[in-house]
């Protein structure tokens, strides 16, 4: 059995066309080995879910090499991909996405039923073990909206167990979650890696999730770094201020909306619709503005 | 085995937990088909009435006639009896007259053959071949008039200026003789020789009623009569049913527009519901996508989804049919235009059902191929 559960290999993640497309990946490189959970950890927008997408076989990336299991998946049709995420991948979300039909049971074991695998008895004994190592051996005919979060998630967990997947991926596994909830997935989380060896891909904001994970990668503007990048929004932010011409730009605008400010003034004062009291705070904004912008003008 | 059983879970509660639309889905459902259904069974129970009619007005399978009123020589009848294929000849004269004032339709038969033409006897009985001057009247019209057997009733032809004395013998319920065209008047039966003699055409008759022979091709001895008696007019009793055949089909044309109406009605209804269910389970559409579903699966969760409305619909639908057609039925008897009997055309009860189904299923096609098409990746957005 292969230590490498999942090989991501030169990603590069292209949405839209020129002139107006979007890289998001750029260049991803990733492998994950057998009892690892491994952190992705980036701010908003940086292609996270792009990323854990691209991994679960959800999106194709626009180049570069999938590897599931030993199995290069990139090029298989999405009924073959299918089968993939069913026996090999299991998914938590951040929203839980239990099927809100399905009892708690109904949705762990319906993973198992679609594989082909097991058979409906066989699926309902597996389940209810399942939901008695997520501690959910109490509401296994509950539905999704008679549980908690926390419930829900755990559900999640147990349906994302269900098929004895190579890897797990979290997207944002405690984002909706209060404190105690939290801790009690990631305890949950951290109990399988170490009792079952189950491997865990999870995306998440939070440092403290992270800290659990056994290596924590981050990503930022599509790239992956093995440490935390650093500087990179002091050097976007140097980038977008040292841009001259969106400030004259700026400057313009501030100019027409001053001059449109005063001519409203102008009316008012024409048609006696002003107090003095109104007057003298109009006049002082205008000057105090007027003198301001000369002084920028003069950087 | 085990993903059916747990689509039935999934179609089964999405029915419990959207009662209201369920039901207006339902109810779309059933009215098409309870339609379809009484509409079916009606134009059915028609098309039998109408052929106990006619079996019972012309026992006879073909009526042989003179070019005018009473115009058939008698002695044709020993002929006729010769064609092959015929089993039995019946000369009958039948003219208009009045009775105690009333229209009254004077049919002349001979005594051996009044088992064709009595339906039942309420008091008394036939007449013999050597009675004279008797009668056989209508039930309804005795109670009427007051009249019962043995009383003398005088009965006037139209075209003779004289009335003649008929001694009541039997009160009866007639067969032969059309039921629409009763209520403008009353029948009596009177032996042939009287009927002749009453409107002086001795040695003549109205018509032959041929019966033939079990099996025998109609059209077979029409051509062999025509053959023989080439001025002979000759009217087949199928001549007959395929005219009220086509009435009939005229006004199932007209009324099958309504239930196709009906069935858009289904259609469109279904098609929402599901598309509507669809749209609400995008998401979970996606997740079961992400989760290793194949198109195979979501489609066989949405058409079991289908097939239950379509099943539950034909349930209701054939329980209102059958309240409809007999609704229907009452209405048409209580008219008087036919006595509709109670029966049911064979196969209607599997068509109706299986169209209920098939009418469903069909309609779930567009909204379960745009739930197929839902994209795995689809659930992300959600997040």
């Amino acid at each position: 059995m292969s230590r490498r559960v999942l090989e991501l290999i030169n990603i590069w993640k292209i949405y839209g066309k020129k002139p107006n497309q979007m890289t998001v990946l750029k260049n991803v490189n990733l492998t994950v080995e057998r009892g690892e959970i491994v952190a992705i950890m980036g701010p908003s927008g940086s292609g996270k879910t792009t990323l854990l997408s691209i991994a679960g076989t959800l999106e194709k990336p626009s180049s570069g090499q999938v590897i599931i299991g030993g199995l290069d998946v990139t090029g298989l049709t999405e009924e073959e991909l299918t089968k993939i995420r069913c026996k090999n991948i299991g998914f938590v979300f951040q929203t839980y996405n239990l099927i809100k039909n399905f009892t708690a049971l109904e949705n762990v074991i319906f993973p198992m039923l679609i594989s082909g695998q097991y058979t409906f008895n066989e699926a309902v004994e597996r389940g209810k073990e399942l939901l008695k190592m997520v501690k959910l051996q109490d509401h296994i005919n509950k539905y999704p909206g008679q549980l908690s979060g926390g419930q829900q998630q755990r559900v999640a967990i147990a349906r994302a167990l269900a098929n004895d997947p190579d890897i797990i991926l979290m997207d944002e596994p405690t984002g909706n979650l209060d404190l105690k909830s939290s801790a009690n997935v990631m305890s949950l989380v951290k109990w399988l890696n170490e009792v079952y060896e189950q491997t865990f891909l999870i995306v998440t904001h939070n440092i403290e999730v992270a800290s659990l994970a056994t290596r924590i990668v981050y990503i930022c503007d599509g790239q992956l770094y093995e440490k935390p990048p650093e500087g990179v929004l002091a050097k976007h932010f140097r980038e977008e201020v040292e841009d001259r011409e969106f400030l004259e730009k700026l400057l313009k605008i501030e100019i027409r909306l001053l001059s449109l400010r005063a001519r409203n003034l102008e009316r008012r004062i024409e048609s006696g619709k002003i107090d003095l009291k109104d007057l003298a705070r109009e006049t002082t904004f205008l000057r105090h503005k007027v003198e301001f912008l000369e002084k920028v003008r003069g950087r | 085995m085990s993903v059916a059983k747990l689509s039935l879970t999934f179609a089964l509660r999405d029915l419990k937990f959207r009662k209201f639309i369920s039901i207006l889905n339902i109810i779309a459902i059933a009215s098409g088909i309870a339609t379809f259904m009484a509409l079916r069974t009606v134009s059915f129970g028609c098309r039998v009435a109408a052929e106990n009619v006619v079996s019972q007005v012309l026992p006879g399978e073909i009526l042989v006639y003179g070019e005018s009123l009473c115009d058939l020589p008698e002695e044709v009848m020993y002929d006729l009896e010769k064609v092959p294929g015929v089993e039995r000849a019946i000369p009958v004269v039948l003219t208009i007259g009045y009775m105690e004032g009333a229209l009254t339709f004077i049919l002349g038969i001979e005594s051996k053959d009044l088992d064709l033409a009595v339906a039942q006897y309420s008091s008394g009985g036939g007449f013999g071949e050597d009675d004279y001057r008797v009668v056989i009247i209508e039930t309804n019209f005795a109670e009427s008039r007051n009249i019962s057997v043995k009383e003398t009733v005088f009965i006037k032809p139209q075209i003779s200026p004289n009335s003649y004395p008929f001694r009541v013998v039997g009160i009866a319920n007639i067969g032969m003789k059309i039921q629409e065209i009763s209520s403008a008047g009353t029948y009596v039966i009177v032996p042939l020789r009287e009927a002749q003699e009453i409107i002086g055409r001795e040695g003549f008759i109205t018509m032959a009623m041929l019966k033939l022979d079990e099996g025998e091709d109609p059209r077979l001895v029409e051509e062999t009569i025509l053959r023989e008696f080439p001025e002979a007019r000759i009217f087949r009793r199928e001549d007959i049913l395929k005219m009220i055949y086509q009435v009939i089909s005229l006004v199932d044309g007209l009324l099958f527009s309504a239930t196709v109406i009906g069935v858009i009605i289904a259609v469109f209804g279904t098609v929402n519901t599901i598309m509507a269910n669809v749209r609400e389970h995008a998401r979970e559409i996606a997740i079961m996508r992400a989760l290793g579903a194949r198109v195979s699966h979501i489609a066989t969760i949405f058409l079991t989804e289908a097939f239950i409305y379509g099943m539950i619909g034909g349930i209701v639908g054939l329980a209102l049919g059958f309240l409809e057609t007999n609704l229907v039925r009452n209405l048409i008897n209580s008219i008087g235009l036919l006595e509709i009997p109670a029966v049911t055309e064979p196969g209607i009860i599997f068509i109706s059902f299986s169209s209920s189904i098939i009418v469903s299923l069909l309609s779930a096609a567009y909204p379960t191929i745009k739930a197929c098409n839902v994209k795995p990746v689809e659930v992300l957005k959600y997040e």
